[in-house]
C-alpha cells in the first residue's frame, strides 16, 4: 500500500481525533516535535529536528510525585502520571534506534521506569524513512538503515511522490487499517529511493579496542576544547542521564526530574565533596566511552545512532566522527 | 599579507615557539571534517603545528582556553580583537598572569560560518586587530565602526511592556540550560557557577519559565561590566537566543549613566563601572 | 528555606526571640489581633489543590512536553480574594529603624508589605530580588540610608549604581516599573516609610498579580485564612 505524500495532512488529521499528534515543526526558529494542532505546518522536509523526540517519553522536566503534610499530621503523597496517548509522525528512523536504547535503559535489567513506560506504551511511531540525510548524518555506519525501521508501528518508505505503508506492530496494523477504510491509501509497489550517507566511519573493534584505551593520551588533547555543555547531551537523541530534586516550600513540595548532563563539572559530585570527575578530561571520556563502549557492553549495541545533532551544533566542533577515525587509528 | 600567507607565518612561528621551548601549547584552528569548518587544536609539537590554519572559518574565541592550558606551561595562542580581549579579561579577573600566555596578534577581516554566511559577532566586531599581543603578523585590518552597536536593544525598548514581557517569554521558554553561553564566555570563570551550586530551591535544575529567566537575569547581572562582546555566547547558543541584545542593555546604560568604559581592552584597567562609585552617581531613587 | 532572621545580631536571645514572634505570626488558634508591622497575607488558599490544569489552547504551538512549559513546577489557581504580596529588603541601620519608628508612632499603613531586615542595603543580590518575584511576590521594594549615610560608608553607592542597573534591566525584561522599586528612607523618616509602603501597595493594588495563572505554591499552614494583623 502507498501513501500520496499530498494526504498527510488528511492523515494527521485522523490521528489528532484519538491522540495528541507531535510532528517536526519549526517553532520560533527551532526544528523540534511540535504538538499538531493544525496552526505550525509540519516540517517533513527537514532531514531532522534539532531536538531529538526523546523528550515526548523523558521530558526535560518531569514531576514525579507531590507531597504534602494533611491536617492528620500525616504525609500525603500523589504520584504524577501525565502520560496520554500520543502519536509521533516524522520520525527518523535513526530516531526510532535512539527509542531501542531508551527502551533498554528504562524498561530492562530488572527494573521498569513506570513514568517512562506509560508514555511509551501510549506511543504511536509513524517512522518516515529518509531520502536525503544531511551532511552530518552517519546512521548506516552504526547500524541503522536510513530508508527502515524495524521498530516503528507504522513505517513509511520513501518511495518519491509516495511513501509505501507497512505496519511492523500489531497496533500500527490497526492504524493502517483505518487509514485503507478512510481511502488515504492506494495500491501499488513503487520502488523505494535507495540512499545512503555521505559521512562514513569505520565502527568495527572500537568497542574492542576502547577497553584498552581509558589512559590513553588522546583524551588529553580531545578534552581541552570541550566546553563542557551540555549542548551535545541535549540534543542527543540516546542520552538518559536525569537528576532528582525537588522543589518545596516549608511541609509542601513537588518531587521532580529533569535531565542532567555528564558534562556539567557537578555531575559526579557526592556528597562530602568528592568529585571523581573532576576534570573536562575525565568527563569528555566518559562520554565517548559510554557511547562506544560501556553501553554496548551492558546492552550489547552502540549507544550512537549517527544522527549527527552533535556534530552540527557542537560550538567547538568536536566530532565523534573523528575520535571513531582517531580510534580506529590508534596504536599503543 | 594575504590570509593564507599569514597563515603560513603563524604556522613557522608557532613551531619556532614550540621547539625552542618557549611556549608548552599552542592555540589556534585546524581544519574540521566538513569544509568551511575549523576546531580549536591544541598543538604541542612542531609537527602538530603544520596542522594549523588561519582562515575566514575560525569562528572559536580561543581566550578560555589558556586557563586549561596554564599549568603545562606558558602558552601561545593566535589572537584577533576579540581573543585578546578575552585575554586581557582573564588577566584582570586573576585567571591567568600576562606571563602565562605569548599573544602572536592578527588582525580579523570577519569570519564565516558553515555556510558562507557572515557571523553577526564579525559584523558587529568594534576591535578587529588584537589589542594585546607580544608580535603581530601581517597588516593591522581598517578599524571600521560598525552602527547601530544599540540597535538590538533600541528595538526591544521600542516595544511596550506586554510585548517585551511576551518576548522574554519566548526567549527562556526557548532555553534548554545546556550553558553553552556561559561556558565559551570569558567573563564566566567562577570555579563554582550559581548554577552548579545545589540549591533546590533557589534555583533548581527543572526547566521552566521562572528558573530559565533567574539563569538568564543573573548571568547577565554577573557579568556586569566586563563583557567584552565577543558575541561567543550567542553564536553557540543552540536555540539562537539574543543574548548580546541582553548583555548590550546593560552595558548601553552603564555607558549612558556612569560614562564610556571598554572591557578587556587594557591590563589593570580601573575604571569599571559595578565596582566602583562616584558620590555624584546619579540619583533616581530619593 | 528559614524565615527567621538569625543575621545581625545572631545571640541566642535574639534568635529565640525571632522564632517566638514567627510562631506568634503562624499560630491559627490566636484569636485576638496585635499590631505587628510587615505581618502575613490572609489569603484563603486552596489547602492542597495540586492542580495540573492544561495549558490553555492558543499556547498548543508550544507545547513541547516537559520542555520549558513556562510554568512554575507547581500551580495553583491564584486565589479571587488576592492581596499584594509586597517583600522589602529593609537595611538594618536606617529603613528598618525608620519602620520601627513608624510602628511605635502607631502610623497606618497597609499590612500586605514584609520587612526582611538585611545589616546594608548593598547586601541586596538581584538574585534576591528575582527569587521573590518568581516565588509568589508581586513587587520588591530595596530600601537603605541615604547616599553619605551608610553606616558601611559606601555600602549603598554600590547599591545605587547595582540597582540603577538591574532596574533598567528588569524593565527591559518586560517588568513593570512599579513591581521593583528601589528608595532611600533614613532612620527619622517614619512617615516616608508609611508613604512609600502605602503608595506602592496602591500601585501594586491596581496592577494586579505578577502570577495571573498560576501561583507558586504557598505552604499549606499559611492558607489558612483569619487575620494576622
Amino acid at each position: 500500500m502507498i501513501l500520496h505524500k499530498g494526504m498527510i495532512n488528511a492523515v494527521l488529521a485522523n490521528l489528532v481525533q484519538s491522540r495528541e499528534v507531535y510532528v517536526p515543526a519549526i517553532v520560533d526558529g527551532v526544528a523540534k516535535f511540535a504538538r499538531y494542532d493544525g496552526t505550525v505546518p509540519p516540517a517533513l522536509d527537514l532531514a531532522n529536528t534539532l531536538m531529538p523526540p526523546k523528550d515526548l517519553l523523558f521530558p526535560q522536566t518531569q514531576k514525579m510525585y507531590s507531597f504534602h503534610l494533611g491536617d492528620d499530621g500525616n504525609y500525603h503523597i500523589e504520584e504524577y502520571d501525565e502520560s496520554v496517548p500520543r502519536a509521533i509522525v516524522g520520525i527518523r528512523p535513526c530516531d526510532m534506534r535512539s527509542l531501542v536504547c531508551l527502551d533498554d535503559v528504562f524498561l530492562t535489567k530488572g527494573f521498569v521506569d513506570e513514568f517512562y513506560a506509560n508514555a511509551r506504551e501510549k506511543l504511536l511511531t509513524v517512522c518516515i524513512g529518509c531520502a536525503a540525510p544531511a551532511q552530518t548524518c552517519f546512521c548506516d555506519s552504526m547500524g541503522v538503515d536510513p530508508t527502515d525501521a524495524p521498530n516503528a508501528d507504522v513505517m513509511l518508505r520513501d518511495a518519491g511522490d509516495d511513501w509505501i505503508v507497512e505496519a511492523y506492530t500489531p497496533q500500527g496494523e490497526q492504524v493502517v487499517e483505518e487509514w485503507k477504510k478512510s481511502g488515504y491509501l492506494e495500491e501499488g509497489t513503487p520502488e523505494p529511493t535507495a540512499t545512503a550517507c555521505t559521512l562514513k566511519v569505520q565502527m568495527d573493534g572500537v568497542k574492542e579496542k576502547l577497553d584498552n584505551m581509558f589512559d590513553a593520551p588522546l583524551w588529553d588533547d580531545l578534552a581541552v576544547k570541550c566546553l563542557n555543555c551540555g549542548t551535545c547531551t541535549y540534543v542527543c537523541p540516546t542520552c538518559h542521564c536525569f537528576d532528582i530534586s525537588q522543589e518545596n516550600r516549608m511541609k509542601e513540595g513537588v518531587r521532580f526530574r529533569c535531565w542532567d548532563s555528564c558534562m556539567f563539572s557537578q555531575y559526579t559530585a557526592m556528597a562530602g565533596g568528592h568529585n571523581p570527575r573532576p576534570q573536562k578530561k575525565e568527563r569528555v571520556r566518559n562520554r565517548f566511552m559510554h557511547k562506544l563502549n560501556y553501553f554496548e557492553e551492558r546492552y550489547g549495541k552502540t549507544l550512537c545512532v549517527g544522527c549527527g545533532r552533535c556534530v552540527e551544533k557542537c560550538p567547538v566542533a568536536l566530532d565523534i566522527t573523528r575520535l571513531i577515525d582517531e580510534i580506529g587509528a590508534y596504536h599503543d | 599579507m594575504t590570509m593564507a600567507e599569514v597563515e603560513q607565518a603563524v604556522r613557522t612561528r608557532a613551531a619556532e615557539l614550540l621547539e625552542s621551548g618557549e611556549v608548552a601549547t599552542f592555540l589556534g584552528w585546524e581544519n574540521g571534517r566538513f569544509p568551511h569548518q575549523t576546531t580549536p587544536l591544541v598543538a604541542s609539537t612542531a609537527a602538530q603545528a603544520e596542522k594549523l590554519v588561519w582562515n575566514e572559518y575560525c569562528v572559536n574565541t580561543l581566550a578560555k582556553y589558556t586557563r586549561d592550558l596554564a599549568y603545562r606551561g606558558r602558552v601561545g595562542i593566535v589572537v584577533r580583537g576579540c581573543d585578546s580581549r578575552g585575554i586581557v579579561r582573564l588577566i584582570n579577573d586573576k585567571e591567568i598572569s600576562r606571563d602565562d600566555v605569548y599573544l602572536i596578534g592578527v588582525g580579523c577581516p570577519g569570519m564565516r560560518d558553515i555556510n558562507d554566511a557572515p557571523l553577526k559577532k564579525c559584523l558587529e566586531c568594534r576591535h578587529k586587530n588584537a589589542v594585546l599581543f607580544d608580535e603581530f603578523i601581517g597588516e593591522k585590518v581598517d578599524e571600521v565602526t560598525p552602527d547601530g552597536r544599540f540597535a538590538e536593544v533600541e528595538a526591544v525598548e521600542a516595544m511596550s511592556q506586554k510585548e517585551r514581557a511576551a518576548y522574554f517569554e519566548r526567549v527562556y521558554s526557548k532555553c534548554i540550560r545546556c550553558y553553552a553561553c556561559r561556558d565559551v564566555c570569558p567573563c564566566c570563570t567562577c570555579r563554582e557557577c550559581f548554577v552548579d551550586a545545589r540549591r533546590e530551591d533557589w534555583v533548581g535544575k527543572q526547566n521552566n519559565l521562572p528558573e530559565n529567566r533567574f539563569y538568564g537575569i543573573t548571568r547577565v547581572m554577573h557579568i556586569g561590566d566586563r563583557c567584552i562582546e565577543c558575541g561567543e555566547c550567542e553564536r553557540v547558543c543552540p536555540m539562537d537566543l539574543p543574548l548580546m541584545t541582553m548583555n548590550r542593555k546593560v552595558i548601553r546604560d552603564m555607558n549612558d549613566l556612569f560614562g564610556e568604559f571598554e572591557s578587556g581592552m587594557e591590563i589593570g584597567e580601573t575604571k569599571e563601572k559595578l565596582m566602583t562609585y562616584e558620590t555624584s552617581d546619579p540619583e533616581e531613587f530619593m | 528555606m528559614p524565615m527567621v532572621d538569625g543575621g545581625f545580631h545572631s545571640s541566642r536571645k535574639q534568635r529565640k526571640r525571632d522564632e517566638e514572634l514567627l510562631r506568634y505570626r503562624l499560630d491559627p488558634e490566636r484569636i485576638s489581633p496585635d499590631v505587628v508591622s510587615g505581618t502575613l497575607n490572609d489569603d484563603a488558599l486552596p489547602g492542597s489543590g495540586h492542580n495540573t490544569e492544561q495549558w490553555p489552547d492558543d499556547m498548543s504551538v508550544w507545547e513541547m512536553p516537559g520542555v520549558a512549559d513556562a510554568a512554575s513546577t507547581m500551580r495553583f489557581k491564584a486565589p479571587d480574594s488576592w492581596k499584594p504580596r509586597i517583600v522589602a529588603f529593609c537595611c538594618h541601620w536606617c529603613t528598618y529603624t525608620g519602620a520601627d519608628l513608624a510602628g511605635l508612632n502607631r502610623m497606618n499603613y497597609p499590612a500586605d508589605v514584609r520587612v526582611l531586615r538585611v545589616p546594608c542595603s548593598g547586601r541586596i543580590n538581584p538574585q534576591f530580588v528575582i527569587e521573590a518575584l518568581n516565588k509568589g511576590c508581586d513587587a520588591v521594594l530595596v530600601c537603605g540610608c541615604h547616599p553619605g549615610d551608610c553606616h558601611y560608608v559606601s555600602g549603598n553607592y554600590y547599591t545605587r549604581r547595582r540597582m540603577l542597573i538591574f532596574k533598567r534591566l528588569l524593565e527591559f525584561e518586560g517588568l513593570e516599573p512599579e513591581r521593583f522599586q528601589v528608595r532611600w528612607i533614613s532612620g527619622a523618616e517614619a512617615g516616608k516609610f508609611r508613604d512609600t509602603v502605602t503608595e506602592v501597595c496602591e500601585q501594586i493594588r491596581k496592577l494586579g498579580p505578577l502570577h495571573k495563572d498560576e501561583v507558586p505554591f504557598v505552604p499549606a499552614d499559611l492558607a489558612k485564612g483569619g487575620d494576622r494583623a
